[in-house]
């Protein structure tokens, strides 16, 4: 644990000491794109893999942290100050969603999580005042990508970091009781609602934290790149390619289907949408515990 | 007045829709007691379908419609139990089933969307209106809210007379009763199939024949279906209409005070305030 821990942090700080210099723009992009999903895939690992919970609305988290970002900064904010706010709306946003979602399991979870996706879908939308409509919003101009680049290493790290310690810790055992036999766990003093909403307020910050990075860069955003369901089921396919509830399972998933994506999309095939389509009907036949699982790495 | 008369009927005629397409949805979800994703790409993709046959191939209806739906029994007959019943997924947790529907899902939106990037244009079967009391009245919308009831009738009869409508009742409570009666439950499983995906090819005509839809609109048409099917009550086709176009008219009436775009809000205000009181109910 420790090795691998000193490892990282050694792994984190070179490449936040050469920055996105030595890589060529199109390689600066590739590798903020891995840290961006590796952050989302782990943000949905915790409660659509330790939580045991199909998770299909947690793309709505990123898409507000999308949307909170990109309206702070049109509205003057520094970007520094528009992406902890979007931390704040995701965590806020779980909290107004942990009534409706933390009672339910299953499908009825996965249901409603999926209802609260395309409510946020409709929203932005149709307000079109706020958020542009389908045309989108567009930022004063680009960022440049030493920035952005430096808090999404933060932000995998960080990420990284608590999802490797959930399998060690109190609240990881108990999530994982949770998920495994809820009454089991209820009548031996485990607090089931209140865990698994820690849950999913955790992975919602998370998730809009890396949400709030991504128009950065882009300095666009459109109801489709915020919450589009290739977008918010991406990390949904990563985890269940990779393993869900694994320590490695949803980067080796995020590494396998982001490059298998832009390698068919530099060869002039954009089919992003059926790629998800295909990787989650793959997942379901073949790979019910993932890659992760194959190679008897998963928990 | 007469305006809310008109948005009444159109209301009703939408919700007659809906509701065609979701007592097929119930029928698979009867079945197979899980949520067939991929239900409402599939209804817009037989509308469209339809409609490129039609005006692109001069295909006259008469002739269009009946091969749709004897192409949606197929589809069911042939080529679903084979994925999602009889293949290694039989055991599987229903979380599977839910992945390649969804997966399904993506799937023909990505192609759709290749295949007919503007939405689809309804078609032009438009015969003459009348007017009763100062109420216009399209005779193809009533002539299809009809063809709606009627279908939802037969499948109302079909699960209440006939042997195998009757297993299927039976099957939703519990598999014991089906094996008793002597009904292989593979093949109770493919006629399911069969009909719940003729009604989608159905539904899909009746689309093609009034609205402008695009195959963006699957997921909505899903929810929508899923509604339907859950709170209409245990495979009770007419129940399952009668809610569409209470739906139907709703949105409707939100669509007359906020905008067309704002329709869908209905379906997903149902799912996420219904959904989880039903489910605590439940459990």
């Amino acid at each position: 644990m420790r090795i691998r821990w000193i490892v990282m942090c050694a792994a984190c700080g070179v490449l936040i000491a050469l920055g996105p210099g030595p890589l060529s723009p199109y390689g600066a992009m590739i590798a903020w794109t891995l840290l961006l999903q590796g952050t989302f895939a782990l943000s949905y690992d915790i409660l659509g893999g330790y939580g045991g919970e199909l998770h299909l609305g947690h793309g709505s988290f990123f898409g507000i942290g999308v949307y909170t970002s990109a309206l702070a900064i049109t509205h003057g904010a520094a970007w520094w100050w528009a992406v902890p706010a979007a931390g704040l709306a995701g965590g806020a946003a779980a909290g107004l969603f942990y009534p409706l979602l933390v009672p339910l399991r299953g499908v009825p979870f996965a249901l409603v999580s999926l209802g609260l996706l395309l409510s946020c879908g409709l929203l932005a939308r149709n307000l079109a005042g706020i958020t542009g409509g389908t045309a989108g919003l567009s930022l004063p101009s680009a960022f440049d990508m030493d920035g952005p680049y430096l808090w999404s290493i933060l932000l995998f790290a960080g990420t990284l970091w608590v999802h490797d310690s959930i399998p060690d810790s109190r609240f990881g055992r108990a999530l994982c009781a949770a998920a495994v036999d809820p009454e089991a766990a209820a009548s031996s003093g485990v607090p089931t609602g209140h865990v698994r909403g820690r849950a999913l307020v955790l992975g919602a910050v998370a998730a809009a934290l890396a949400g709030g990075i991504y128009p950065l860069p882009m300095a666009y955003v459109s109801p489709q790149s915020a919450f589009g369901l290739e977008v918010a089921l991406a990390p949904v396919v990563a985890v269940l390619l990779g393993g869900p509830a694994s320590r490695w399972g949803p980067l080796l998933g995020v590494v396998l289907y982001t490059g298998l994506q832009e390698w068919l999309w530099t060869r002039g095939w954009q089919w992003s949408l059926a790629m998800t389509g295909m990787g989650l009907m793959a997942a379901g036949v073949f790979l019910p515990r993932g890659l992760a699982g194959l190679v008897s790495g998963s928990r | 007045m007469s305006f809310d008369l008109q948005t009444l009927l159109g209301g009703l005629y939408l919700g007659a829709l809906y509701g065609t397409a979701a007592v097929g949805f119930q029928v698979v979800l009867g079945s197979s007691g899980r949520v067939h994703l991929a239900y409402g790409h599939m209804w817009i993709a037989w509308a469209l379908l339809l409609s490129s046959v039609h005006v692109v191939g001069s295909v006259p209806l008469p002739a269009v419609l009946p091969v749709m739906v004897a192409a949606g029994w197929f589809v069911g007959w042939f080529l679903h139990p084979v994925v999602l019943w009889r293949g290694p997924l039989s055991n599987e947790r229903a979380t599977s089933f839910f992945l390649i529907t969804l997966g399904a899902a993506l799937v023909i939106e990505d192609a759709g969307s290749r295949l007919w990037p503007l939405p689809g244009t309804a078609m032009a079967w438009a015969p003459e209106p009348f007017v009763l009391a100062g109420v216009t009245l399209p005779r193809a919308k009533l002539a299809l809210m009809g063809a709606a009831l009627i279908t939802s009738l037969g499948v109302h009869l079909f699960l209440k007379r006939n042997r195998w409508g009757m297993a299927l009742r039976a099957w939703d409570r519990g598999r014991a009763p089906v094996y008793l009666a002597g009904v292989s439950p593979e093949s109770l499983g493919r006629r399911a199939a069969g009909l719940g995906f003729a009604l989608s090819a159905l539904a899909g005509g009746f689309l093609a024949l009034s609205y402008t839809v695009s195959i963006r609109e699957g997921m909505a048409m899903t929810v929508r279906a899923l509604v339907l099917a859950v709170l209409g009550g245990t495979l009770s086709p007419l129940g399952v209409l009668g809610l569409g176009m209470g739906m139907g008219v709703g949105e409707a009436f939100v669509g007359q005070v906020l905008g067309m775009r704002w329709g869908p809000a209905v379906g997903y205000g149902l799912l996420l305030f219904l959904l989880p009181v039903l489910e605590r109910r439940r459990t």
